[in-house]
């Protein structure tokens, strides 16, 4: 260890600590954050390790028992329609007197390959606005099956925040729900909801936090791994980006704005396009006005095995 | 309540709480978040189910934990940075003008070369160790530290 730059590092390392009084400090108020019965935090890491990936902690707490119900309540009538495909569907005809829709076309259409192509239609739902008007060019997906979907859109969650089990991310009619309703931080508190087919907020509940005004996302395909990508753009007090690239097998994240950018990420807007994405340098003229400008276009092999 | 108890979180506190102290102000660059962060991993610890079958296993559980924190905190703060960040930089924490510019230098590394730079120096994992850890190939994690020395040079040289 001959480097004197790496002494430097381990000795400026070394002055970060925790003293004895620290510590017990840090001892006096974990005990007591233990102790408090009335900790929501504490409530919540315990029930982390029981709660169903499919369970409804999604909902607030005061809700989260109706949730429950609901949710044991779906699961049986799936497993009714399993179990007795046949009597379902008579019974179905019977009282409805038309067939019910097949599942795989009430499925969002998935393409197999990385193209653009026009997809589904999406149905109007309570929560969609005039805004959410779909754009079929703009979106490419992976097909996979609605279990495999919501298994892959856990996974993305989980990998995005690694530590939070108390979410649940499914699949709905043309919505992906995302739904963690817990802290990203602990101060921050949200709820989305996504439209799977324009990849538009269609909801969003927040406590503190602070708007979070899109996602964008493209499910990939490159040389058979699947990726996701992703976009955020935010603001309160001017815009602020961030923008990453997901491995859906391994769940690691392949890519991040960070990469590029480690000092001033937070200034770059990217534009996910059908074979890479459009950065954008967002220089800002006062507290609400950025202007953008294409600095350049980099496809997402490029990202994803720099 | 998970496996531990107050006696063993003291000793846990001892032994670990400047190491996740460390990592997560390298990985927030805040140090009152690293408190909050070093707070939330023995909370994690202490409500954790696990039974481990060694002390290496807690350490390692307690490294991972803390970076996946620090990664949750980078994702939310792009959110919900209104206040001057500056009032909260960690180089504050440092008296010496010296210490504070080199903190600096060394802040503006990317996270993945600064988690292993200081898994393989100060913590003295072996880079498969640190592969094993961090879940990355053994190559990966190498390259990774080579990048990490250079860039670390060329920073503090610069200087």
């Amino acid at each position: 260890m001959d480097d004197n730059s790496i002494n430097k590092y381990l000795e400026l390392m070394s002055k970060v600590k925790y003293d004895s009084n620290d510590n017990e400090k840090l001892f006096v108020s974990i005990t007591k954050l233990l102790n408090n019965e009335d900790n929501i935090q504490i409530e919540k890491l315990n029930s982390m390790n029981t709660t169903s990936m499919i369970g409804a902690d999604i909902y607030p707490k005061r809700h989260s028992l109706i949730a429950s119900i609901a949710t044991a309540a779906i699961l049986f009538v799936l497993l009714l329609v399993i179990l007795f495909p046949d009597t379902i569907t008579s019974l179905y005809e019977r009282f409805i007197g038309v067939s019910p829709t097949p599942a795989s076309q009430t499925t969002p259409n998935f393409q197999t390959n990385y193209t653009a192509t026009p997809i589904l239609t999406p149905k109007k739902t309570p929560f969609q606005t005039e805004q959410q008007t779909p754009s079929p060019t703009v979106r490419n997906v992976y097909i996979r099956d609605l279990t495999k979907n919501e298994e892959i859109l856990n996974n993305i969650y989980h990998t995005i925040f690694p530590d939070r089990t108390d979410y649940i991310a499914y699949w709905m009619d043309d919505n992906i729900f995302w739904a963690p309703v817990d802290q990203l931080h602990y101060r921050h508190l949200y709820c989305i909801r996504i439209n799977s087919t324009t990849g538009e907020v269609i909801s969003k509940r927040y406590d503190i936090s602070y708007l979070e005004d899109s996602l964008s996302y493209r499910i990939i395909s490159i040389n058979g791994v699947t990726y996701l990508a992703l976009a955020t753009n935010t603001w309160e007090h001017g815009e602020l980006y961030f923008s990453e690239i997901v491995n859906c097998e391994t769940m690691e994240p392949v890519w991040n704005i960070q990469d590029l950018y480690p000092d001033n990420w937070e200034s770059y807007k990217v534009v996910l396009n059908e074979n890479g994405i459009d950065l954008y340098h967002g220089e800002r003229l006062d507290t609400y006005l950025v202007n953008f400008e294409l600095v350049r276009r980099i496809p997402y092999d490029e990202l994803i095995y720099a | 309540m998970g496996t531990y108890d107050e006696s063993s979180l003291s000793d846990m506190i001892m032994k670990y709480s400047s190491m996740i102290l460390r990592i997560a102000v390298q990985n927030t660059n805040d140090f009152y978040v690293a408190e909050d962060i070093t707070q939330e991993v023995f909370i994690k610890l202490m409500t954790c189910k696990k039974a481990f079958d060694n002390e290496n296993y807690v350490k390692a559980w307690l490294i991972k934990v803390t970076l996946n924190m620090c990664k949750n905190h980078t994702k939310s703060s792009w959110r919900k940075r209104t206040v001057s960040i500056q009032e909260r930089e960690a180089t504050q924490f440092f008296v010496l003008p010296e210490d504070r510019y080199i903190f600096e230098l060394i802040m503006k590394l990317p996270d993945k070369y600064k988690n292993v730079l200081y898994l393989y120096y100060y913590e003295e994992y072996t880079v498969p160790e640190i592969a094993e850890l961090l879940d990355k190939k053994i190559n990966t994690i190498s390259t990774w530290l080579r990048r990490a020395r250079i860039e670390l040079k060329k920073r503090i040289e610069e200087e």
